[in-house]
Formats: structure tokens, sequence, C-alpha cells
């Protein structure tokens, strides 16, 4: 865990949680202008940190939020058909990087047998996925794009991957219950 | 409205831990925690001064140790800058700053290096062990390396070269080192794999570092070395 913001993912992140909010602060006022504004300050930020998914979440929080008329005019199937360009186009803008999380993703899933029901324990994951990540370049020796983009990752780049690992399925299924609580 | 963006707020989180790490930022959870708070409060107008009230808590306990966090590396910025003939200054400024920055690899990697280069073997081991969770595995390997490498211990640096290769394949430090070892060890046959090897790697970070490493290289194959 860490107290620092110098990360820019969790700059991003932080962005993007408190968007909803100025946005519910311009509705309240009734103005759509200060929310174009704001949504386009935003967006320009996330531009800046070169954060793709701070980028994509803004774009789709103003749709759902300040134009839900239009959208309620578009039809599900239409806007689905939209997303899907724009989906593949935020996956190819930074393919290296990508590519690295993929690759990250499917060494942990190789090496799911050795994690157990309550994981490799708290703070232990750099250690077990250098581990798994060796073995896997030991025994696919000839080069690849895998051996261009590999690193020494401090974590899943997934939460759930991340969890997993280290506290095992049980505290999978409990961070599952507490971000559900969203449904209710 | 104003819970349907706390939800919202919840939902951009949960986007981003399938692609990023949030839930490692005391941050991000207290937002996380702020938005559920408000969601469960929002009925109540009484209530809702709850939430508020814990989100300016959080803010100024986290404000409080990013402050001590700073301090701690600014005293990490004067023990780099100070030159390597005061040990004991630089060693005590290390001390100083290791209880708010022992979990930074970055802080770490520094220390031990400053150990290893310093010949403080047995501290520099006990520094790589203890913290072994905290650092880059790729450092780490590379710094043990160098620790049994100073001390002579060629068979072991060698493990631990080799185990950093497999950690980052498209590093050139590592089997550098490694080349380097086998030809004290007189091995050739594994000199010239290792000159192989490092002459067809691609370069993926070019550095003058690399381009002496490739040259190296280049000239044992062609058997122009006589000493490394």
């Amino acid at each position: 865990m860490t107290y620092e913001l110098s990360l820019i993912t969790l700059k991003a992140c932080l962005l993007a949680g408190l968007f909803p909010y100025l946005l519910y602060l311009a509705k309240y006022r009734n103005s759509e202008y200060v929310a174009i504004v704001l949504t386009a300050v935003f967006l320009s930020v996330a531009l800046a940190l070169k954060s793709r998914t701070a980028f994509f979440a803004i774009s789709i929080i103003y749709v759902c939020t300040a134009q839900r008329q239009w959208l309620q005019k578009v039809r599900v199937k239409k806007f689905l058909l939209l997303l899907i360009p724009v989906l593949v186009f935020f996956f190819l803008i930074n393919f290296h990087s990508t590519l690295g999380r993929l690759f990250i993703w499917f060494i942990i899933l190789a090496n799911m047998q050795d994690i157990g029901w309550f994981g490799v324990g708290w703070n232990n994951f750099r250690i077990h996925y250098a581990d798994w990540q060796s073995h896997y370049f030991q025994w696919h020796q000839q080069w690849s794009k895998f051996h261009w983009i590999a690193n020494s990752p401090s974590y899943a780049f997934n939460e759930w991957l991340h969890f997993g690992v280290e506290f095992g399925i049980m505290a999978l299924l409990l961070l599952t219950f507490i971000l559900a609580l969203n449904i209710y | 409205m104003l819970r349907r963006s706390a939800t919202v707020s919840n939902l951009v989180i949960l986007f981003f831990s399938f692609v990023s790490y949030p839930l490692h930022s005391w941050w991000i959870v207290s937002l996380l925690g702020f938005n559920h708070l408000l969601i469960l409060c929002i009925g109540s107008k009484k209530l809702v001064s709850v939430p508020i009230l814990s989100a300016v808590i959080a803010t100024i306990l986290l404000v409080t140790k990013l402050n001590s966090i700073d301090l701690a590396k600014q005293v990490w910025e004067e023990a780099q800058t100070i030159p390597i003939v005061e040990i004991q200054t630089k060693q005590q400024l290390y001390k100083k700053s290791y209880e708010e920055l022992q979990q930074n690899p970055y802080f770490l990697k520094d220390y031990a290096q400053f150990l290893v280069n310093e010949q403080l073997a047995d501290s520099a081991i006990y520094l790589l062990n203890s913290k072994k969770g905290n650092m880059d595995q790729y450092e780490r390997n590379l710094l043990i390396g160098d620790v049994y490498n100073n001390k002579g211990e060629f068979k072991n640096a060698i493990i631990f070269y080799q185990n950093a290769h497999f950690n980052i394949p498209n590093r050139f430090i590592p089997l550098y080192q490694v080349m380097l070892l086998k030809w004290k060890l007189k091995d050739t046959v594994a000199v010239m794999q290792y000159a192989q090897q490092i002459s067809t790697m691609p370069i993926k970070v070019p550095s003058l570092r690399i381009t002496y490493i490739k040259e190296k290289a280049k000239e044992i194959i062609e058997g122009k070395v006589i000493s490394l």
C-alpha cells in the first residue's frame, strides 16, 4: 500500500474517481456549459497523464450522465457497436503496455496451482511472480515478443488477480463482496 | 443524484482495478470508503456529515503521512549527495530515512547498492533478505550477485546473475557479468556462448554501456580480446 501519489495510474484513477462529483455539482447548478468545460479539462489532464483508462472512463461518465437524452435516442446495440472500435483503438494505442499486462496475467493464470486457498501471503507477490516469470523464460529461451516486453512488476495490473495471488480465493470472494455493494 | 455520483465513482475505481492497481493506494481506498459511507448515509440528512467528516480526517492523516515521507526523501537525497569518503555520515542518513522509506523499492535498491559498494557484505545481504518482498527481484538478484562477486565467490555470483537474467531476459548487465566471471574461471566455451548471446540480443533501450558490452562481445567472438 502506498501513501504517495507520484504514480501516474493512481493520479489518473483519483482524477476519474472525483469526476462524477464535480459533474454532479455542475448538474446541481444546472449549468451545461460548466459540465462541458469540466469534461474538457479532465480529458486534457487524462491525456497529459497518458492514461487510456481515465480518458475512457471520463468520456463514458460524461456521455452516460450529462448526455442521457442523446443516449436514450441511440439504441443499446448502436452504442455498443460504437464502443467496440473505441476499445480496440485504446488497446492498440499503446500496444506494448497492453501486451505486457496480458503477459503478466498469462503468467499468473498459468501458475494458479501454486496459489492455493489462502494465497502466497501479503507482500509476497513480487517474489512469487519473479519466480514464475523466470521459470517461464528458462523453458522458453527462444527470443520472442515476451522477452522484449518482460519487466519485473510489483503489481499484477489487475487487483482481482493480485489479491487472488496474495490472499487466495477467500480474499477474492471478500473483495468481490465489497465491490458488489455498489449494486444494491 | 449524489448517490449516483458515489456509485459511478466506485464503478470507476472498479474499472481501474481490472487493468491497474488502485486498491494499493490509501488515497483511492479512502475515496472508495467515502463513497460507500455516503451511499449508506444518504437517506438521513443528519448522517451525511459522517462521510464528509471521515473524508476530512482521512485527508489530514494522509497529508501528514505524506509530509513525513517527503522529509525522509529529503534526507535520502542528502545521503546521495554526500561524497563517498564520508561513509559514516552517509550511512547515518540512510538509516535515518530507512524507517519511512523501507517499503520504497528505489530507496532499498540505492541503500543496498551503497552497502555493496562499501564492501559491507553482511549488512547488504541482511537488507536484501529482510526486505525481499519490497524489492525489485531483478535488482535484488543483481545486487546479491555483486556481493558474492566482491567476496570472490564467483560460482555463487553466477547463480544470482543468471537468476537476474531470467527475471528480465532483455537486460544486458547480468549476461555481461556472467561472461566476465566465466572468463575469470577460464571457461572459454561458456564465454563464447555468452558473447554470442549478447551480440545477437536486440537492444531495447540504447545506452553507452550497452554499446560497450556489445563491442566487447564482438571482440571476443572475433578473438581480439586478451583480457577483460
